[in-house]
């Protein structure tokens, strides 16, 4: 009730209500009186006319007689009629002659008649209203006898019943309307609470909707639903409306709340297979300690996952390593990029041709590949001993090398197309011999192809700006940091458009500990020569060999490498010769172990010395000066391998030091 | 390897630096075949500035000998260090060949 009361809506109809109400009375109360005492006074009038005519009828004889008596006694008759206040009769002279009044007639009277007499209202018997202190409103009414001739009758009518009638009414009418009032105002109450109790519930049911989780229908909406079936009015239609927005919320929450659910499982999975294929990329502390090898792998994927990869590892003196750049991007490429790494890395630990294992992995590729993936590769091995790195370049930009100068050049291609692509092409590889120091740089073309806000591409001008920044004085985690931070200062603001990739790899020289012992493989190439000359050089300075034996052994070598590579092997294919140099209580012991045809050099027979220039054969020299330069030399053949070793005795400096 | 070769009073001196083995021999073979291909026999091999001589050198010395013989030429061996002297010695060949210290004494050997 208080509620309703409050309520601005019952106000307001209140206030009109009550406006019309009290125009209405006032209205009907003037109205009321107006016509009532209008009425009432023609009523009075007449009747008074009619008792004034009467009396004045019947008092003619006896004014003419002159019986005032009996004129008073008419007069006292006359009195008991109802409204009649007083009767007087004057006679022609204007003097009373009988009257009704106890005791005498009120002077009052007499000047109020006094004065109507001069306005000649008594003699033309019209009436008046005049007011006595004893009678109060009066109405005096006057009745000539015979044109006045005999005299004059006064009726003076009382206007007390009139007033007091037109009283009652108005205020019955008043009470009546007031009450009529009151039941409006209840009905109307009841009419209002009615319309406003629907509006309430409609509020407090909007208010919940404002905190509601809309998991499930409010409570309220039961009732709201109830609304709607009893109030088939604009009442109802808003419920209706209502009921129809929570149930929509719900349902748009309930989607959402799918569709994020999803999208977090979604992304869950994204980072988790974004750390998985992190993971999958090598980490420097994998490598062993001592290697004359300084590297720094970076990858900054332009999505949670992408294509590009790098990856490292070492097998026994060799470093393996590549850069690749899957085509396309997003998770596509991320399991494209999945396949290809670790294809390379299963390959490359059972052949030691970057050529063939490239040739075998986009065979493997290109095999299951309906989607037309590819990836860009540049696959090197370098030979951490003697700094000789073989490489391949599959479609992808060609590495730099960092001179100590701090010139830099690109390395040449091969030729070789993105991996992937056409099953039995051939990759042919390229070979460099690396000084100390160098450095190679290795990344994508997320890193030329870089894009600003105005779309503009980092481009090759400014890589060449870049790498004039980067000296042999930068390590290459500086170097990587170089590059990255140079790309991201151009890019700044703009989303990043692809995967960035640096690989760098400095070698720092055959700072190998080749103290004591030392296995280093050979290609059967002979410009593996080269390498056999700077191993020996770099294992006699380690170990302070002096001047004749660094020759001997390397002549030692020489002679045989060349032997077996030159005759040992019947096919083209690929073969290593493995050679271990160790040093062993004063004495110099190498170890020959190769796969070549079976040659046990002590069968050869020995070259004469003692006979002529003539005949000599030129032949079996350089076993000849090998037999002749060792103190002992063993052969055995061993799981079809040669394994030939001789031993050296050790004088000059190795004695030195030891004194 | 690096070779030049000179004519120095009717002798044909061809100086050797560097390394002489199998990877290089091919080369001075050449040269030396070269030379005595168009009538000269009287070589003079300058080994002073030859740091290592492997059996691919040898080789080369031995074939020259024997195609200079024939026509009453030889070859002669300058300045070969200790070390490689060395080498000679234990492999049994410096008898084939004539050595000398300095050119005057090695255009004297003819």
């Amino acid at each position: 009730m208080a509620k309703v009361k409050k309520s601005k809506i019952f106000f307001k109809v209140f206030i009109g209500f009550f406006t019309v109400f009290l125009v209405t009375v006032v209205s009907i109360a003037f109205f009321t009186q107006y016509t009532l005492e209008e009425h009432l006074m023609s009523e009075y009038r007449s009747k008074g006319a009619s008792v004034a005519k009467s009396i004045s009828d019947s008092s003619v004889n006896l004014v003419l007689n002159s019986d005032p008596a009996t004129i008073q006694s008419i007069l006292n008759q006359y009195l008991e009629i109802k409204g009649v206040a007083y009767i007087l009769v004057r006679d022609s002279s204007l003097k009373i002659i009988a009257h009704t009044f106890v005791p005498g007639v009120p002077s009052e009277l007499e000047s109020v008649e006094l004065d109507q007499l001069q306005k000649g209202n008594l003699q033309s018997g019209k009436m008046f209203n005049l007011k006595l202190q004893e009678y109060g409103d009066l109405i005096e009414i006057i009745s000539p006898m015979i044109i006045g001739k005999i005299g004059y009758v006064h009726v003076g009518m009382s206007l007390e019943p009139i007033n007091t009638t037109i009283k009652e009414t108005i205020l019955k009418t008043l009470a009546l309307i007031i009450g009529l009032f009151v039941i409006s105002i209840g009905l109307l109450y009841m009419f209002i609470k009615q319309i406003s109790k629907p509006i309430k519930l409609l509020t407090s049911y909007s208010n919940a909707l404002s905190n509601h989780h809309f998991k499930q229908p409010l409570a309220m909406q039961w009732d709201i639903k109830q609304l709607t079936k009893r109030s088939k009015d604009e009442i109802g239609n808003l419920a209706d409306s209502f009921v129809n927005l929570e149930d929509k919320l719900i349902q748009y929450i309930q989607d959402l709340e799918t569709t994020t659910v999803c999208k977090e499982k979604m992304e869950s999975d994204l980072k988790i297979a974004h750390d998985i294929q992190l993971n999958m990329l090598p980490n420097k502390s994998i490598l062993p300690e001592g290697l004359p090898i300084d590297l720094e792998g970076t990858l900054i994927p332009a999505k949670e996952v992408g294509g590009d990869f790098y990856d490292f590892f070492v097998k026994d003196n060799l470093l393996c390593f590549s850069v690749g750049d899957v085509s396309g991007k997003g998770v596509p490429a991320a399991l494209f990029m999945s396949a290809s790494l670790t294809m390379m890395k299963a390959t490359c630990l059972h052949i030691d041709s970057v050529s063939d294992v490239l040739t075998s992995v986009n065979n493997l590729l290109e095999q299951r590949n309906e989607h037309c993936l590819f990836v860009t590769v540049l696959f090197g091995i370098l030979d951490m001993n003697s700094g000789k790195l073989t490489y391949c370049n599959a479609g992808h930009p060609p590495p730099l090398l960092f001179k100590k100068d701090g010139s830099f050049s690109k390395l040449p291609l091969t030729n070789g197309m993105a991996v992937g692509i056409e099953s039995g092409f051939y990759y042919q590889s390229n070979t460099v011999t690396l000084d100390q120091d160098d450095t190679l740089l290795l990344f994508t073309d997320g890193i030329t192809e870089a894009e600003n806000v105005d779309k503009d591409l980092y481009g090759d001008d400014r890589v060449d700006a870049l790498f004039k920044q980067i000296g042999v004085e930068n390590d290459c985690k500086e170097i990587n940091q170089i590059v990255v931070k140079d790309v991201q200062a151009f890019t700044a603001g703009a989303n990043q458009s692809d995967d960035i990739t640096v690989l760098s790899v400095r070698w720092k020289g055959s700072h190998v500990s080749l103290k004591d012992k030392v296995k280093v493989h050979f290609n059967n190439d002979l410009q593996e020569l080269l390498k056999l000359q700077k191993v020996v050089e770099m294992f006699s300075e380690e170990n302070n060999l002096d001047v004749k034996t660094t020759m001997n052994v390397n002549l030692i070598l020489e002679e045989l490498l060349t032997n077996t590579i030159s005759y040992g092997y019947e096919d083209h294919d690929h073969h290593l010769i493995y050679v271990t140099f160790a040093i062993e209580q004063g004495k110099l012991l190498l170890q020959l172990e190769d796969d070549a045809m079976a040659f046990n050099p002590l069968d050869r027979e020995e070259v004469d010395t003692e006979r002529t220039l003539d005949d000599i054969g030129i032949g079996g020299l350089g076993i000849h000066f090998v037999k002749n330069l060792v103190k002992d030399i063993s052969y055995e053949r061993k799981d079809d391998k040669n394994v030939l070793n001789l031993g050296l005795e050790l004088q000059g400096a190795q004695d030195e030091d030891i004194s | 390897m690096k070779t030049s070769v000179e004519t120095v009073e009717g002798k044909c001196l061809i100086k050797v630096e560097g390394r002489l083995d199998t990877l290089t021999a091919p080369e001075l073979e050449q040269v030396v075949v070269q030379v005595i291909n168009e009538g000269q026999d009287k070589i003079i091999l300058d080994l002073s500035q030859a740091e290592y001589i492997s059996s691919a050198g040898f080789r080369v010395f031995i074939v020259a000998q024997k195609k200079t013989k024939p026509t009453g030429g030889q070859v002669v061996l300058m300045g070969v260090n200790d070390e490689i002297k060395e080498i000679f010695d234990i492999s049994g060949f410096t008898r084939l060949f004539t050595f000398s210290a300095t050119l005057e004494n090695s255009i004297s050997q003819f």
